[in-house]
């Protein structure tokens, strides 16, 4: 999943990306409203995290041009103000949580999981797929009750897949939503990313959950249909 | 009776009802007056009548040449009337027919030398009876002069009693009618009178109800309206008005505090929340040695930042210390000013600032030495933060009776009037995200606390739009309280 943070101050926004990433999310950053803006605008994101006190734009008001530009992306408010007029300006301006500073880091990735869930429309944290089962909230994953251990970035990468099941998703999606911009991307980086996932959750003999549609993309089901 | 309205309602019924009662009251004695004196009036010209029958003989002997053919009323019957005819003596000239013999007027009453009186009649009917003294005419005088004694008339011939009586059943109706038709025309007037009052209090209280109607929903949220002042009755005017500015006031006070509750959350939540992002991040996740190295690195300028503001706000409250309760020594005033300004130098350089001093190398000032020199510090770190980039600071000093007036100014690109009032507040900052942390808000406030407690007066003007100058005055000792009492400074505002 792939997460726009627009946060001034420097320290917090750094630790921010840095425990973001290591939950295994894809992370872009901007430190001004106007930056904000316009990464909000080009690029696809999950989920926008979205300071209110910000330079060259405020979050309010970043907030209201980008849902006048049609722009349906869930965003949490972070900000320092706690007073109910406040909140209820936050969310009247199209947010979609709202998180008062201080919070803890944990609280923070629990919200952005929820709102990752209302986009996929899904309520239920707990998905399964045949004997496969993905606790989204604790990220853990198990088939046929057996725990299987993935990288931040495979299990990011089977989350997105699951949260679309049955639909065909293309590399260029994949892309978009798993890797942030500063990432190097190789061209083969989302066919790797596959087959090693593959290899993590696939029983031998049994077919695989992830089939690949030729020129497409990838597709998690059952069955190949 | 606390409600305007009841109020009114009570008092101009009681007033409708006094009057009304009053005027009927009124109306029914001065009809009932004007009946009696027309009754009284037909009594005395019965008795005329009556008078004018009498004469007296020759032998000096009283005679009536009375029938009761040409006066018939005097005959028993149903509306009977009665007269009665007493001589000197007491003894009864003539009566009417219908008294049946009886006596008319009680000794009593004649005695009383009443005109007029009601009565019972000997019918047993209410009556109004009237006395006269008339003299009998003498038996050759021609003349109508029975109420004098005529000249020649015989010196035996005394006045006469002539009493008349009539039932007065007639006018006690008409009375009667009269007070009825009052009393039922005094009961409508009262019975409409409530509709009309109410209706009419209704009409003249609706302004006092609509304004407290809104002012009723004047609340936190809403301290921005305003009553419509020219729109009101005059009378009102005065208390619209009153409460207009109560409420520009009070919108100003929450405002302000607003402002200052939304500022001490960002600079003190900011920091918390980078420390505690920061510290769980590295809880909960390996760190390299270069990642734990940035994560002390950021913990600890943390650390210096809330330092900082904790200093400062002890400082600010610290309680106010008396201006004369200081302890005073002679402050050189170039030296200090070079001394504070080396500290900043690398900013200067950096921001390519140009500083002119323009200070008589004798100015000194006779003050708190350590508080002085960090007012001093804080305005001119507040002019080399914020002066306009390869802009210019000046520090001016002036000479007078009492002291010195020092001005520093800067150059600025952002400021306009209407911060100037607000920059004093204790964590305002022009830039409304408060990016960066080197500053939290605090240094004027800081400067005001110091300068109040030095018995200095601080203004803050802009000379013209680029042009922002602060100005240092001492105080007169007869104007020092009121500024001490004073919280917010004395701003002016002087746009060249």
């Amino acid at each position: 999943m792939r997460l726009l943070l627009v946060e001034d101050s420097d320290r917090l926004r750094r630790s921010l990306v840095d425990g973001l990433q290591k939950s295994g999310y894809a992370v872009d950053a901007a430190a001004d409203g106007e930056e904000g803006l316009h990464l909000a605008s080009t690029e696809s994101y999950d989920v926008l995290i979205l300071d209110i006190m910000l330079p060259k734009i405020n979050g309010l008001e970043l907030l209201q041009k980008l849902r006048n530009r049609g722009k349906t992306v869930h965003v949490l408010l972070l900000t320092a103000r706690d007073a109910v007029p406040d909140r209820v300006a936050g969310l009247r301006a199209g947010a979609d949580d709202y998180l008062i500073k201080p919070f803890a880091f944990e609280e923070l990735v629990a919200r952005v999981e929820a709102l990752i869930r209302r986009q996929h429309q899904s309520k239920q944290p707990c998905i399964r797929i045949g004997d496969l089962e993905i606790n989204t909230s604790a990220r853990i994953l198990t088939r046929s009750s057996i725990p299987i251990a993935l990288a931040p970035r495979e299990y990011a990468l089977l989350e997105f897949l699951v949260m679309r099941r049955g639909q065909v998703v293309s590399r260029t999606e994949i892309e978009a939503h798993l890797y942030d911009m500063e990432a190097d991307l190789m061209s083969n980086v989302v066919d790797s990313a596959i087959c090693a996932l593959r290899r993590k959750i696939d029983r031998a003999g049994a077919p695989s959950l992830i089939h690949t549609r030729r020129g497409m993309g990838y597709i998690v089901d059952e069955e190949d249909g | 009776m606390k409600s305007l309205r009841r109020r009114f309602t009570v008092w101009l019924l009681v007033a409708t009802m006094v009057l009304a009662i009053t005027a009927g009251a009124s109306l029914y004695l001065y009809l009932r007056e004007a009946m009696l004196q027309q009754f009284d009036a037909g009594l005395t010209a019965k008795i005329q009548a009556i008078a004018s029958l009498l004469r007296v003989e020759i032998d000096g002997s009283y005679a009536m040449d009375f029938s009761d053919e040409s006066m018939p009323e005097y005959l028993p019957g149903r509306n009977a009337e009665f007269f009665q005819i007493v001589l000197p003596g007491r003894a009864t000239l003539q009566r009417s027919a219908s008294l049946k013999g009886r006596d008319l007027v009680p000794e009593t009453l004649a005695r009383a030398g009443r005109h007029a009186w009601d009565m019972k009649l000997p019918d047993g009917k209410p009556g109004r009876a009237m006395a006269r003294l008339a003299y009998a005419q003498p038996e050759d005088d021609d003349e109508d002069n029975s109420h004098k004694p005529a000249a020649g008339r015989v010196p035996s011939a005394a006045p006469l009693l002539i009493v008349v009586a009539r039932s007065r059943s007639d006018i006690d109706r008409v009375l009667a009618a009269l007070l009825t038709a009052l009393i039922v025309a005094a009961v409508v007037l009262i019975a409409a009178g409530i509709l009309v009052v109410r209706f009419v209090v209704g009409q003249a209280l609706r302004p006092v109800n609509d304004l407290a109607e809104r002012a009723r929903s004047i609340g936190p949220e809403n301290l921005n309206f305003r009553f419509d002042v020219a729109a009101l009755p005059e009378e009102l005017q005065p208390i619209c008005q009153r409460l207009n500015n109560l409420l520009e006031r009070l919108d100003e006070a929450f405002s302000r505090e607003r402002r200052l509750n939304s500022d001490i959350a960002h600079e003190l939540r900011t920091p918390i929340a980078e420390l505690r992002s920061l510290t769980e991040v590295a809880c909960r996740w390996p760190l390299s040695s270069a990642e734990a190295e940035g994560y002390f690195r950021d913990a600890h300028e943390i650390a210096l930042k809330m330092g900082s503001l904790i200093e400062t706000l002890f400082a600010l409250a610290r309680s106010p210390v008396d201006p004369q309760q200081i302890q005073r020594a002679t402050v050189p005033l170039v030296p200090l000013f070079k001394r504070t300004l080396s500290h900043f130098q690398a900013e200067i350089s950096a921001r390519e600032l140009s500083v002119s001093l323009s200070i008589p190398e004798d100015a000194e000032i006779k003050t708190d030495p350590p508080m002085f020199a960090r007012l001093i510090e804080n305005l001119l770190v507040n002019a080399v933060v914020y002066a306009t980039t390869g802009g210019s600071i000046e520090c001016v000093v002036e000479q007078i009776s009492d002291g010195c007036i020092i001005k520093i100014g800067n150059n600025t690109d952002s400021l306009k009037p209407v911060d100037l009032p607000r920059m004093f507040e204790p964590f305002w900052r022009k830039d409304p995200a408060r990016t960066g942390d080197a500053h939290s808000g605090l240094g004027l406030a800081l400067v005001t606390e110091y300068a109040k407690r030095l018995g200095i007066s601080v203004t803050a003007d802009l000379r013209s739009p680029n042009w922002f100058q602060v100005t240092l005055r001492p105080i007169s000792p007869k104007t020092q309280g009121k500024t001490v009492k004073n919280d917010r400074l004395p701003v002016s505002l002087n746009l060249q």
